[in-house]
């Protein structure tokens, strides 16, 4: 039971309409999961609710058997969160952005601070865009700008809540690509939400299918290919 | 009783918020720069408007209390009047009226937009604390902006009411003697009874603002709702508190 997420039996209502149904799963440390399912399945609230922007109704989280909370507060574990719609603040400038968290938090020099924001911007390609407000950027590059904000909490977990909403295919891959060299790179567990089945088979050690409130299947992505679950149909 | 429920649901929620300010006050000095940009913001937004108010009250003011008074030949006392109403009643109230139309609503609007697209909730992953980030600026802001607000409006309603009462015909009272007669009058008290009003009143405009921003939920089409509801929630509690500061003050000998 070492080195896991583990969710045990975690069910979560709104308004009678039961959206995690007594879900247990572990998901192993320092690999890419990957949660597909329909819209409305619990996906994005299972990513809040390991957060924290969400308590469970029943059941628990926990993180090498530690209670959530006191994973954070004691162990002083950092879990990070990319924003569907990336959720910068637009009153922000992008490096104002990236520094907010060790501004307001008063971690580091001023220097140091905007030293690592460039090296994080730089290491995404988006370092021409520090000055620039968030709404004049493009899709593609705002959530680029919410990774590297999400980057500089240095986390051990990092969550997506659907990273390649409203993309085209070329920042698809750029996403898919930022996330593979974080795998290669570093230590970070990434656990990301997401309907888009050749973007989960791209990046994922680990696909887990979630439907009617409970995984039902989790496997590495090639056996997950031989289940033929109807989610993974092509179109007709 | 949905109805009661909520009401009584809201004014907990106001005091919970009123009193997480309250306690985020000791991070008053490490948030200087975000009360003084709001000050400017707050300053930008009302001030030329609350001249254009004011003058136009004092003026109108003394225009028909004067020509009342000159029927009877009393209108040296014009001063007098048109000074105590300013500075006890108008001037606070539309001071207050005149912030959370211009000011309160804009920290609605903005605070609501940021929770409808997760700005608040991105705040709360990087361990910022919403109230002490977005709620402490604006209160601070308002409680210094609201009192000096009302100063100024005190100052233009003034010299509103003296120019009318010395250029129309009717009324005919010197600025010399429209002053004499105001300072005569108006004691500190009554212009420390405007000032206790406009504290109280910058509270539950900047609290009933941002309570309102940060509760706002689902879509951009609930951000000009939550808007209307901020402005209509702050005009009816400033009506209502206006009154009951006004009985207070009685009690306490202070108007």
């Amino acid at each position: 039971m070492e080195n896991n997420i583990n969710f045990n039996n975690v069910s979560k209502s709104f308004g009678g309409k039961v959206v995690l149904d007594n879900l247990s799963h572990n998901f192993k440390l320092n690999e890419v999961h990957v949660i597909l399912g329909k819209s409305g399945m619990g996906k994005s609230v299972l990513l809040k609710m390991l957060m924290g922007l969400m308590t469970p109704d029943a059941g628990q989280i926990l993180i090498n058997n530690k209670k959530l909370d006191d994973a954070k507060s004691i162990d002083n574990l950092k879990i990070s969160y990319v924003f569907q719609f990336s959720a910068l603040l637009n009153s922000l400038s992008v490096i104002d952005n990236i520094t907010l968290y060790l501004d307001e938090n008063n971690i580091d020099s001023k220097e140091n601070r905007l030293k690592k924001a460039y090296k994080i911007l730089s290491d995404l390609g988006v370092e021409d865009s520090a000055s620039k407000i968030p709404s004049d950027l493009s899709g593609g590059m705002r959530k680029r700008v919410a990774i590297a904000r999400s980057l500089m909490i240095e986390p051990e977990i990092l969550l997506y809540d659907e990273p390649t909403a409203e993309l085209d295919q070329i920042n698809t891959r750029i996403i898919a690509k930022i996330i593979n060299d974080l795998k290669d790179t570093t230590n970070i567990t990434q656990l990301v939400v997401t309907h888009d089945i050749g973007f989960a088979f791209a990046i994922a050690d680990t696909i887990s299918i979630l439907d009617e409130g409970v995984i039902k299947i989790s496997n590495n992505p090639e056996m997950i290919k031989e289940t033929n679950h109807p989610l993974l149909d092509p179109i007709a | 009783m949905n109805g009661i429920y909520n009401f009584f649901n809201g004014v907990g929620q106001f005091l919970s918020l009123f009193w997480a300010a309250i306690c985020s006050l000791k991070f008053f000095s490490s948030s200087l720069d975000k009360i003084f940009s709001q000050l400017f913001d707050m300053g930008n937004r009302t001030l030329p408007v609350a001249a254009l108010i004011s003058l136009s009250i004092g003026a109108v003011l003394a225009l028909q209390t004067g020509i009342q008074l000159s029927e009877y030949g009393i209108q040296d006392r014009i001063g007098g009047i048109v000074g105590v109403s300013l500075c006890t009643e108008l001037a606070p109230v539309m001071a207050a009226i005149l912030m959370a139309g211009r000011v309160g609503s804009s920290i609605t609007a903005e605070i609501s937009t940021m929770s409808v697209y997760e700005e608040i909730s991105a705040l709360k992953t990087m361990d910022i604390d919403p109230v002490k980030y977005l709620v402490l600026p604006r209160f601070v802001a308002c409680l210094i902006a609201l009192p000096f607000l009302v100063i100024y409006m005190d100052l233009i309603g003034w010299l509103g009411g003296s120019i009318v009462s010395n250029l129309n015909q009717t009324i005919s009272v010197s600025f010399t003697a429209f002053y004499n007669d105001l300072s005569q009058v108006v004691t500190f008290s009554d212009i420390a009874s405007g000032l206790i009003k406009s504290i109280f009143f910058s509270i539950t405009i900047s609290i009933t603002s941002c309570l309102v921003g940060l509760t706002t939920e689902g879509g951009p089409r609930e951000i000009g709702t939550s808007v209307t509801k901020s402005v209509v929630a702050s005009f009816i509690a400033i009506l209502i508190l206006d009154y009951i500061l006004t009985r207070f003050l009685i009690l306490v000998g202070l108007l």
